[in-house]
């Protein structure tokens, strides 16, 4: 705070560096060549940075205009990307990606798979933009369709011997659920039914929207528990009333805890527990802060939630020190717990996991009991 | 609409474009300028923007009435509606929803649960910039400092102008105004000093920020209790960082494209962390505000003519009141409170106790505990909550944890972020001489290149600026 007392060190008796070089000869332009300097940086903006242009694009909200805009500036994108003026913004990107994602074991650059998800991902809207079924099978089964199977599923998989117990998640609950599944039915004898789907969390709910998917379930059946496992996909921008989000900002995780929220709540509305599978430490140093970030959210959510249970993996596939491991010594047996992406679980894991679920559906089971 | 973003990038283009091409019609170049910043405000909530003009009305005519004013009574009496009509749109706006909860909590205390219905006021952006300029305009006129202008057009710019509209810098009407009185002049457009400016934005804020924010100071800012005392301390450090580069940025930005549509803005920031004392840090930190609270609280309060006692008061009454005007929570009065005791217990030693500088050593140690002094006050203006900051207080004692928040990029960006502020002064102007002998054609090259570089380091998004929030 300055004061009237010392003149010399009023803040209008001084100017900056900036301000004085503002003030040479040198610095003063005319329109003609301004406006001529100022085009040719969006020219060069334009030609040599037409993939972020696209990706800007598609992420606006979706509308027809929106729609169009995005076909042209992919087609852009495109053309500059066969006369290959797409390649030093994309090399410098690959460098930096690869600095942030400096692997701990020599794990394998996972830029090629960065760049295929991209195309992959531009492709697919191309093609739906065009009214055509996209080649991939991650999506060649529709929301609605896979809804149907759930359902049929649920009403085939009918068990009075134990709790019931719903699994939903993202790809990492498809890689365990079949074996979490398996083992909590021989041993619970209860029936479990799987909803999981790739390529879902809850970052993009226009995607996939598991609030929406848990309370159609818990409205048809009637479940002891629902475990649930996600967050792998999360950790992406989204837009949320028209604004586009970045990852990590105080404006994004607000909205994606109250989405955190939303899903427990409807979770306690309709079943008496819930628990709540943290994520496993993750190869990459990058991705396993992001994931953890995830868990505390997850963990403190699952605090402000009476009927949820929280499941730490750290200590369950990870190694002495809660880190990320491969193999785990397990009974004299040196197991695989994870799968060569650094990311997933193995079966092995899947049954660590599921011993580690067990004791907290003991309480489900044994109410179940009682009331039989 | 960010500056950063492509939708600005396409704004603007056109408002230049427009704008320059009717340079010799003043008004119609006005009209184009008012036209697009009211756009620019209307874009986050265009019901707001009807608050906006009639804000600016409405001091545009309590302006006219103090100049006119035959008599010192009158003119006070004008000015003090001025004021008033200033500070119940801010307080409606920014304190209202924080007045009812705290009565309500109070009440719910007491045993009257649910006593009164706390409302949500949605914050109109922007709105503690342009409510503080009016005032300004109104005091300078009382004060006989300037003239009220008679242009409505004139004035309805110089809040709206859309480069400072939503997070400043606070401009005064004294500077701004005499420059949309006077027409363009399109032979004298600094578009180098611009260019450098805009570069430095974007670095600033889509780099340095944001990084910072996502791999460092958010994280921890969430959680604080389960991270050990480096990663705490880094944290903070990491913030003031993230928040010097965020804002400065802005104001970087707002002077430089001010300065391609020929308007000139003073600086808004002086390499704050390399100051000695934490008066010297409010003469190079958002420098337009600390100017406005001295010019128009302090002074206001009785500055320092009235005694040691009341100058300390002042200070303390001044940086409370500045840090409400942040927001409406404890935090930032507790953040403001000890910035005020802090300058209070400075001039206290300076007054009483005279001790000697101890030179270029003593002057290290001291811009060490300023800048230490700071980033504390930071994490009561970071935190969520009043209950998080005193959590982040609490578990700076935890030793025991092992530090697990610092990433080779964050710790690069903190240390550039700081080394920023110890730039020598002569090697800057060197640097930009330099630079600037190159032709233009060729800065705008080197410009957009800059820019690319930066959007393939950066975020598919930016987050918003901080100062928006204010």
């Amino acid at each position: 705070m300055a004061t009237e007392r010392d003149p010399s060190e009023h803040p209008k008796m001084r100017t900056s560096r900036a301000e004085d070089a503002a003030r040479s000869p040198r610095l003063r332009q005319n329109l003609g060549e301004v406006t001529a300097a100022l085009l040719l940086c969006y020219f060069l903006l334009l030609i040599f940075g037409a993939r972020q242009i696209f990706n800007w694009s598609s992420k606006l909200p979706h509308s027809e205009w929106t729609q169009a805009l995005t076909l042209i500036t992919e087609e852009h994108w495109q053309a500059m990307d066969k006369l290959g003026l797409d390649e030093p913004v994309l090399s410098l990107e690959r460098d930096f990606l690869s600095f942030q994602n400096t692997p701990k074991h020599g794990m394998p650059k996972k830029y090629q798979e960065f760049v295929a998800a991209r195309a992959k991902s531009a492709e697919t809207k191309r093609l739906r933009a065009l009214g055509k079924a996209p080649p991939d099978s991650l999506w060649a089964v529709t929301k609605d369709k896979q809804r149907e199977i759930w359902r049929r599923e649920a009403r085939q998989n009918k068990s009075h011997r134990g709790p019931r117990i719903l699994l939903v998640g993202d790809s990492m609950m498809l890689s365990i659920g079949p074996v979490i599944k398996k083992d909590i039915s021989e041993r619970l004898g209860g029936s479990v039914d799987l909803r999981a789907r790739v390529a879902t969390g809850l970052a993009r709910p226009d995607v996939f929207d598991w609030q929406r998917e848990i309370e159609d379930a818990l409205s048809t059946t009637s479940y002891d528990a629902v475990v649930m496992m996600m967050g792998t996909n999360d950790s992406q921008d989204f837009a949320e009333n028209g604004q586009v989000l970045t990852y990590g900002t105080r404006e994004w995780v607000k909205i994606y805890n109250a989405r955190l929220t939303g899903l427990m709540d409807s979770v306690c509305r309709g079943a008496p527990r819930g628990i709540w599978i943290g994520m496993p430490p993750m190869q990459e140093e990058a991705f396993d802060r992001k994931m953890s970030r995830i868990n505390t959210w997850a963990l403190r959510e699952s605090g402000n939630h009476g009927c949820m249970k929280y499941l730490g993996l750290d200590g369950v596939i990870g190694d002495a020190s809660g880190k990320f491991s491969s193999f785990l010594a397990v009974e004299d047996d040196y197991l695989r717990v994870r799968t060569a992406d650094g990311i997933h679980v193995s079966n092995h894991g899947g049954k660590l996991i599921a011993n580690a679920l067990l004791p907290l559906l003991a309480r489900v089971h044994h109410q179940f009991t009682k009331r039989k | 609409m960010l500056f950063p973003t492509v939708e600005f990038a396409v704004f603007f283009l056109c408002i230049f474009l427009c704008s320059w091409a009717l340079y010799g019609i003043p008004v119609l170049r006005k009209l184009v300028l008012l036209a697009a910043s009211y756009y620019f405000y209307a874009y986050w909530e265009w019901r707001y923007a009807a608050l906006l003009l009639e804000v600016s009305i409405a001091d545009f005519v309590l302006g006219i009435a103090i100049d006119r004013a035959a008599s010192k009574q009158v003119k006070r009496a004008w000015l003090a509606i001025g004021i008033i009509a200033n500070l119940a749109v801010l307080c409606y706006f920014k304190y209202w929803g924080f007045f009812l909860s705290q009565i309500s909590a109070s009440l719910s205390a007491l045993g009257y649960k649910d006593a009164i219905r706390v409302v949500d006021v949605i914050l109109p952006v922007g709105i503690s910039f342009f409510t503080f300029q009016g005032i300004s305009y109104l005091v300078d006129i009382y004060r006989g400092q300037m003239r009220a202008t008679k242009s409505l057009l004139d004035f309805l710019l110089y809040p709206a102008f859309f480069p400072h509209l939503v997070a400043g810098p606070i401009v005064r009407a004294a500077d701004i105004l005499p420059q949309f009185a006077k027409p363009a002049n399109p032979m004298d457009i600094k578009a180098s000093y611009a260019f450098l400016l805009l570069g430095m934005g974007v670095f600033k804020k889509v780099f340095i920020a944001h990084y910072l924010a996502v791999e460092l100071v958010n994280p921890v800012f969430e959680a604080p209790s389960s991270y050990g005392s480096l990663d705490l301390v880094l944290a903070a450090y990491g913030y003031a960082v993230q928040i010097y580069c965020d804002f400065s940025a802005y104001s970087d930005m707002a002077i430089g494209l001010s300065a391609l549509l020929g308007i000139r803005f003073k600086p808004n920031f002086d390499q704050p962390y390399r100051a000695a004392s934490l008066s010297e840090f409010w003469r190079r930190w958002h420098i337009s505000l600390s100017q406005w609270l001295r010019d128009y609280l302090y002074i206001s309060l009785g500055g320092n003519r009235r005694g040691r006692l009341l100058t300390y008061r002042n200070l303390l009454l001044t940086m409370v009141l500045g840090g409400l005007w942040h927001g409406a929570a404890w935090n930032f009065v507790i953040w403001g409170g000890l910035h005020g005791l802090g300058l209070a217990v400075e001039r206290l030693g300076k007054d009483s106790l005279k001790l000697p500088e101890f030179g270029l050593l003593g002057r290290m140690v001291r811009t060490f505990v300023v800048f230490n002094f700071v980033c504390l006050t930071w994490i009561f203006f970071n935190a969520e909550t009043l209950d998080l900051a005193l959590e982040y207080l609490t578990a700076l004692s935890n030793f025991s944890e092992a530090p697990r928040a610092l990433t080779p990029l964050s710790l690069s960006l903190l240390v550039l972020g700081i080394g920023f502020h110890f730039i020598p002064k002569s090697l800057l102007p060197w640097l930009v001489d330099r630079l600037l002998r190159i032709p233009l054609i060729f800065q705008s090259g080197a410009l957009a290149a800059w820019i690319l570089a930066i959007s393939a380091l950066g975020p598919g998004a930016l987050a918003p600026f901080i100062y928006f929030r204010f």
